[in-house]
């Protein structure tokens, strides 16, 4: 039998042609990888937040509707950041408490404190993917990410929106296969690594919200943070605004403002 | 003045060659219109945008997020559902869904949010989260935790536990409908096909609203690319089986498809869509304009037996028939125009399309047919159809012998069949509207014996309040209608939060089944919902029961199937209870598709049959006016309106349901029947005019006329029968229904209309001499 030498040119060549494909795919990843750990170092070392918003949800017909809330979250490096929510307006749910111990690789643990009942609730569920109360934002994008929740590919580097800062843009692809999105592609700015815009994909992958943030101001010298974000969702037209009256940081909050028993207060 | 003269210019003079020149350029400009012409597929088309009822349903669907969805019930060959196999599909079928084009949102057994309490410890989980967690233990928990749940019951659930349903909603974009309609079907039918060869022991029916809209489209289509060959090999058979002339068939269809084209072109310039109703407007035109044409060429086609010249053929027919052919045109026009007056838009756009077809057909008929007619060769030879109509004569000694006992016997058996006419029962069940061979619709009755279907009724109660919803009184009253409507006879089953809130009261409480039961403040109701709005899964948000604000709520009542009169008597009674029983805070209307078509289908009775009235009174007007006396045009109606009126009580005996655009078909009948009346009475009354005696007349009229009346009513028959077997059942039940009013118009014509001219008119109108003087002259120059 002749070895047929013809072949084996083309052969190697397309060989060597994948595997450059490969690389690049390889580099991409890696690249956009690199871009989350940038973000994340960013925030590192912020200790705790506490912040009063204003939430509006307005649907497609341009009707209103208002919720106040404080959002006070402890920095936990080892698992996620753990969250206490307070519901100050409506006044039927004036006093409402969510706390929320996230778990990774199991069901967060999550404590609802309803003034109405003056007993602590403790509430078992995996559902992350869910609406945070009938908003367009669900647990899933409020919620702390760590590095490891996604697999990134890196897309292009693009001007952020209108302004002349820089973006780079990436893909990022939820490893929980309960996650109600295939894909978020995230335009993070080149210089400070704020994150401008996110396009959330849903499961059939199409375009389901697009996040924007902006008025973006500096706390202690380096922590960003924008004072508007808004989530539209594309598909039903409606959208939730959430408008920061006040942040502040490092505010001496510890675990033990953090723990179940604090939620009546 | 020479008529004949006058007549001839149309086919000889050079003006003659600019109008066909100007007759064809309007025809082509209009075919160009065929490029913006669609096939609609959205069951919104049966209304006017500024219908109060579709208004309505809009606003609804503003309120709360769409209802437009895709319900699948699945349907294991042992009857039971709760194994790892079925359990398994469920899942499987419910994820698949989820990435399907347009979905917003999937229900199902498997991914149902249970809610059970321990103590402060809440758990709220998906029936089935994992697969491989699915053990005997947790299926025999899902099993009774599911048969016991409210929300699953009736709605994606069975009573007996023998089948369940997935229900997809579907949010489309509106950008393209169709495409978009048709993405969703399309995706919908694949994932159909691969589970049942994975799971051959299983059985999936289909029904839902995008899936109607898609069978809409689907039955349209499966018209048009049947209904539309058959009609052309229909033309052919039958011009070659009357007139032996393959040539002569050939002209009938060029007139055919320029009058074909030029119409749909017209109505595509005039931004008509075609739908499901419309689209049987070509197979009418097809018939209707043959018909009229085989007067002009089987008059011919005598002349041309008797040993006349080809020219001369040509141009006797055209003196003899131009008048009767332009008033026949007319009153068809006429006919068809009266559906104007119907409150959904297909059923106009119909009237519309054919009365333009028909007009064209005029106009060809005047300037292409004959230049075409004066090139073609005839078979001189006798058809069986001449022969048939040879056999004429005697029929004409019988009526004129019997002309009393004739009179006697069809007027009251026709009055008594016409007097039944009402016995029929109003109906537009949304399902019916197909055809039995139509997949969606066998798939919904089999669905609809399980769940209930598409028959539903939304009640949105609201307060002024953003967050009123959980005020106790309005909480209160929401239980009290809800109970009441789950009691009346036609409600399968009713849908709200109201189940949600009284459990989510029994969950804060440590589940003890003591306190399901409203909360006694609005403050407990609102934070106990703000807990269970938290926990949803992706998707799974109220906003389909809840407005956003919280100000107000839908209920909805399933309904066992119902007729439209059912569902519009149910629909009362529910108002006066209301009027009763509604707090006056409370604000409630109510809507859905099922009620919608009701509504529109009970009016558009109504208005049609005043359309088709109108109808009677032009047309007869029109003939008083073509023979100058108001007594013809009068003695006009018996033959026509008589015939229309017997069908619809024949239709009793056979059907007895009449519903939207079976009404039409009175309109529509009338244009055609009056045809056949126009050329008998155009004969007749000329032989009286050149002195002949009334039995004589008649008896001449059966000779020359009768012939060619004889034969287009057969044809019409024969193009309305084809109609019949349309996908769309309403089309369907039009083609049988005008078939049969032709028929019953044929019989009167052939006997009952010489009896009557002959018992009632035995003399020529005095005011007719002039009109019919130039005719009688030139029978005498002959």
């Amino acid at each position: 039998m002749r070895n047929d030498y013809r072949l084996l040119f083309p052969v190697t060549l397309l060989c060597g042609l994948l595997s450059l494909q490969l690389q690049a795919a390889d580099t991409g990843a890696a690249k956009g990888r690199e871009i989350a750990v940038a973000v994340e170092n960013r925030d590192l070392g912020y200790s705790d937040s506490v912040a009063e918003l204003t939430m509006i949800l307005r649907n497609r017909s341009g009707d209103e509707t208002r919720r106040e809330l404080e959002i006070s979250i402890l920095e936990n490096r080892d698992g996620g950041d753990k969250s206490l929510i307070r519901f100050d307006f409506p006044a039927d749910i004036r006093g409402t408490a969510l706390l929320t111990h996230p778990q990774p690789d199991d069901a967060d643990e999550q404590w609802l404190y309803l003034p109405a009942y003056t007993r602590i609730k403790r509430i078992s569920s995996r559902n992350k993917s869910g609406a945070f109360v009938g908003s367009e934002f669900s647990f899933e994008d409020l919620a702390d990410k760590e590095v490891d929740d996604f697999r990134y590919a890196y897309v292009r580097a693009e001007a952020c929106g209108e302004g002349i800062l820089m973006c780079d843009v990436i893909d990022r692809m939820p490893e929980d296969t309960h996650s109600a999105y295939s894909r978020q592609r995230v335009w993070v700015d080149q210089s400070a690594q704020r994150i401008f815009r996110i396009d959330y994909f849903d499961r059939k992958e199409a375009l389901l919200k697009t996040f924007t943030a902006k008025d973006f101001r500096l706390y202690e010298d380096r922590y960003w943070r924008p004072l508007e974000v808004a989530m539209r969702n594309q598909q039903s037209g409606n959208v939730t605004i959430l408008s920061y009256s006040r942040i502040q940081f490092q505010t001496g909050l510890s675990a033990a403002n953090f723990h179940r028993n604090t939620l009546r207060d | 003045m020479n008529k004949g003269i006058k007549t001839d210019w149309i086919i000889r003079s050079g003006a003659s060659r600019w109008l066909l020149a100007l007759v064809l350029l309007l025809t082509l400009a209009s075919a160009a219109g065929l490029t913006r012409m669609g096939l609609a597929s959205d069951y919104r088309v049966f209304f006017d945008d500024d219908d109060r009822d579709l208004q309505r349903l809009e606003q609804m669907l503003d309120t709360y997020s769409t209802t437009d969805n895709v319900f699948i019930m699945i349907e294991p060959g042992d009857g039971r559902i709760y194994n790892p196999r079925t359990l398994g599909l469920v899942h499987e079928l419910t994820r698949a869904l989820w990435r399907a084009p347009h979905v917003s949102r999937v229900d199902s057994l498997t991914n149902f949010p249970y809610s059970s309490a321990d103590g402060d410890d809440i758990l709220i989980e998906e029936f089935v989260y994992e697969l491989d967690e699915l053990t005997q233990q947790r299926i025999a928990l899902i099993e009774t935790a599911a048969s016991g749940e409210r929300d699953l019951v009736g709605n994606l659930l069975s009573a007996d536990g023998r089948y369940t349903a997935i229900n997809a909603t579907i949010r489309l974009p509106g950008i393209d409908h169709k495409a978009e309609v048709l993405a969703v079907t399309g995706a919908v039918d694949g994932l159909i096909r691969s589970f049942e060869a994975d799971y051959p022991d299983h059985r999936f029916s289909v029904t839902g609203v995008v899936e109607m809209n898609g069978a809409f489209f689907q039955a349209a289509k499966k018209d048009f690319v049947t209904l539309i060959p058959l009609m052309i090999l229909f033309v052919l058979i039958s011009a070659g089986l009357i007139l032996r002339s393959p040539a002569a068939g050939g002209a009938i269809m060029v007139v055919v498809v320029l009058a074909l084209l030029g119409s749909l072109g017209l109505a595509g310039w005039l931004g008509i869509q075609l739908s499901a109703p419309s689209v049987s407007a070509p197979i009418i035109m097809f018939t209707v304009i043959v018909a009229s044409a085989i007067h002009i060429l089987s008059y011919i086609q005598r002349q041309i037996r008797s040993g006349v010249s080809r020219e001369e053929a040509v141009l006797q027919s055209y003196r003899r028939n131009l008048k009767p052919i332009a008033v026949s045109h007319i009153t068809t026009i006429i006919g068809f125009l009266a559906m104007n007056f119907s409150d959904s838009p297909p059923f106009r756009d119909l009237g519309n399309i054919v009365a333009l077809g028909v007009l064209f057909s005029l106009l060809l008929s005047l300037t292409v047919l004959p230049q075409l007619l004066l090139r073609i060769r005839f078979s001189s030879r006798a058809t069986g159809a001449n022969r048939l109509l040879d056999r004429m004569a005697p029929l004409s000694d019988w009526v004129i012998a019997r002309r009393r006992p004739i009179l006697w016997l069809m007027l009251p058996l026709s009055l008594g069949l016409a007097a039944l006419s009402p016995q029929n029962q109003l109906d537009d069940d949304l399902i019916r509207y197909f055809d039995e061979s139509q997949p969606f619709r066998a798939d919904a009755e089999r669905i609809d014996r399980h769940f209930s279907g598409i028959y539903t009724i939304d009640y949105s109660l609201s307060v002024p309040e953003q967050n009123g919803m959980f005020q106790p009184a309005f909480l209160q009253f929401l239980e009290q209608f809800e109970a009441w409507l789950r009691q009346q006879p036609e409600v399968f089953t009713t849908a709200s939060p109201l189940h949600r809130i009284k459990d989510l009261n029994r969950l804060m409480n440590g589940g003890d089944q003591a306190f399901y039961h409203l909360p006694g403040d609005a403050t407990t109701a609102a934070q106990q919902f703000l807990l269970y709005e938290m926990s949803l899964p992706f998707g799974r948000d109220v906003t389909h029961q809840v407005s956003f604000d919280k100000s107000s709520v839908k209920l909805t009542a399933r309904l066992k199937n119902l007729s439209s009169v059912g569902l519009i008597a149910f629909e009362e009674r529910v108002e006066d209870w209301l009027r009763q029983h509604r707090p006056q805070a409370i604000g409630i209307y109510h809507s859905s598709p099922a009620v919608i078509f009701s509504h529109i289908g009970q009016s558009n009775i109504v208005s049609l049959l005043e359309g088709a009235s109108l109808a009677f009174v032009v047309i007869s007007l029109t003939l008083m006016l073509v023979f100058r006396s108001p007594y013809i045009g009068l003695l006009s109606l018996i033959p026509n309106m008589l015939p229309v009126a017997a069908a619809f009580g024949f239709w009793y005996l056979v059907n007895g349901q009449i519903s939207m655009g079976l009404a039409g078909v009175s309109a529509m009948a009338i244009g055609i029947i009056v045809d056949d009346t126009v050329h008998f009475l155009y004969q007749y009354v000329d032989g009286l005019k050149r002195g002949l005696s009334p039995e004589d007349s008649v008896r001449e009229t059966f000779g020359k006329t009768m012939g060619g009346i004889l034969i287009s009513s057969l044809l019409l028959v024969v193009g309305f029968l084809l109609l019949s077997t349309s996908a769309f059942e309403k089309n369907a039940q039009m083609g049988m229904l005008t078939g049969m009013s032709i028929v019953l118009a044929l019989i009167f014509d052939l006997i009952l209309l010489p009896a009557l001219v002959l018992t009632f008119m035995r003399r020529a109108p005095a005011v007719a001499t002039l009109q019919f003087r130039d005719d009688k002259e030139l029978n005498n120059a002959k």
